[in-house]
C-alpha cells in the first residue's frame, strides 16, 4: 500500500503542511538506467510469425523536448518550471 | 527461438540519452507528486520496475520504433502503477496521483506543441472524471492509462500531420 495523504497526515487538501523535511524520493539515474536497460533497452525481442505488413509505428518527443527531460534528469527543471508558471497564472485568469 | 537483443551490450550516447530523458520523465512526475504526497524510494523502485516493464510491452504489442522517449505514455504507466498501488477504497490518494500525472501530461503537451495545445482545466476535470469512474468499477464510463494517454497522444500529432501538411503550401 502507498502511504501519506490519508486524513490526519500531511496532506494540502487536509490542509496540512507537506513535510518539508523529507527528502524527495529521487531515484539516481544510475539506478534508472540498470533498470531501463534490464527491463526496456536491452529486453529480447521475439521475431514475429509470419511477418510485418505494415511498417513500425514511430514515436517520441521533439529534440527540444528530450534536452528538456535531459537537463530535469540533471536536476534542471528550468524548462517545466517555465510552463508550470505560466499555466498557473494563464488558470488563475479563467 | 531465437531471440535478438533491442539495445547494445555497451550503451551507445543515443541509448543513454534515451535513457537520461526517460529518467526525466520520471522525476518531473514525481517533481508533481510530491507537492502533496510521501513516497517512499521503495515505492518508487517498484513503480520504475513495473512502468518500464508495461512500456516494453507497449512498444512490443504495438510494433512502435521508439524514436525518442515517448514522455507521455511512460508517465502513464508510471502513474498507473502508482495507483494500482493504492487501497481499493482510497479516492482521495487517487486523485491527488491523477491531478499530478495530468499535469505532467498537460506540460509535455505544451512542451511538444510549443503552447499551440493547450488543455483546458474543463478538459482535465473530464478526463479526470473518466478515470475517477473506471477506478470505481464503472468502466461503461471510464478510461484508463492508454485511454489518457490517446487524449493527448492523438491530438499532438494530429496537430503535428496538420502543420507538415501547411508548410508546403
Amino acid at each position: 500500500m502507498v502511504s501519506g495523504c490519508q486524513k490526519g497526515t500531511s496532506c494540502a487538501r487536509y490542509g496540512l503542511v507537506s513535510s518539508s523535511l523529507q527528502p524527495p524520493p529521487t531515484m539516481t539515474f544510475d539506478r534508472f538506467n540498470q533498470i531501463w536497460t534490464t527491463l526496456v533497452a536491452d529486453r529480447p525481442v521475439l521475431p514475429k510469425a509470419g511477418g510485418k505488413s505494415l511498417p513500425p509505428l514511430d514515436n517520441g518527443v521533439s529534440e527540444d523536448t528530450v534536452n528538456a527531460l535531459v537537463a530535469a534528469s540533471n536536476g534542471d527543471f528550468a524548462f517545466f518550471d517555465e510552463i508550470d508558471a505560466k499555466l498557473a497564472a494563464y488558470d488563475a485568469k479563467k | 527461438m531465437s531471440v535478438k537483443p533491442v539495445g547494445l551490450t555497451a550503451q551507445s550516447a543515443a541509448a543513454l540519452r534515451l535513457a537520461q530523458s526517460a529518467h526525466g520523465v520520471l522525476r518531473i512526475f514525481l517533481r508533481n507528486v510530491e507537492k502533496n504526497y510521501t513516497l517512499q524510494i521503495d515505492q518508487v523502485e517498484s513503480i520504475v520496475s513495473e512502468a518500464c516493464l508495461q512500456h516494453a510491452k507497449h512498444l512490443d504489442t504495438h510494433d512502435i520504433n521508439q524514436v525518442t522517449i515517448d514522455a507521455s505514455k511512460l508517465a502513464c504507466w508510471l502513474g498507473g502503477s502508482l495507483i494500482e498501488k493504492l487501497e481499493g477504497d482510497n479516492d482521495h490518494q487517487c486523485e491527488v496521483i491523477i491531478d499530478a500525472l495530468l499535469k505532467t501530461l498537460r506540460g509535455f503537451l505544451i512542451a511538444e506543441s510549443k503552447w499551440f495545445l493547450l488543455m483546458p482545466a474543463s478538459a482535465m476535470r473530464l478526463l479526470k472524471s473518466f478515470l475517477m469512474a473506471e477506478r470505481r468499477n464503472n468502466p461503461k464510463h471510464g478510461i484508463w492509462m492508454n485511454g489518457l494517454y490517446a487524449a493527448f497522444h492523438c491530438p499532438l500529432v494530429a496537430w503535428k500531420e496538420g502543420k507538415a501538411y501547411k508548410i508546403p503550401l
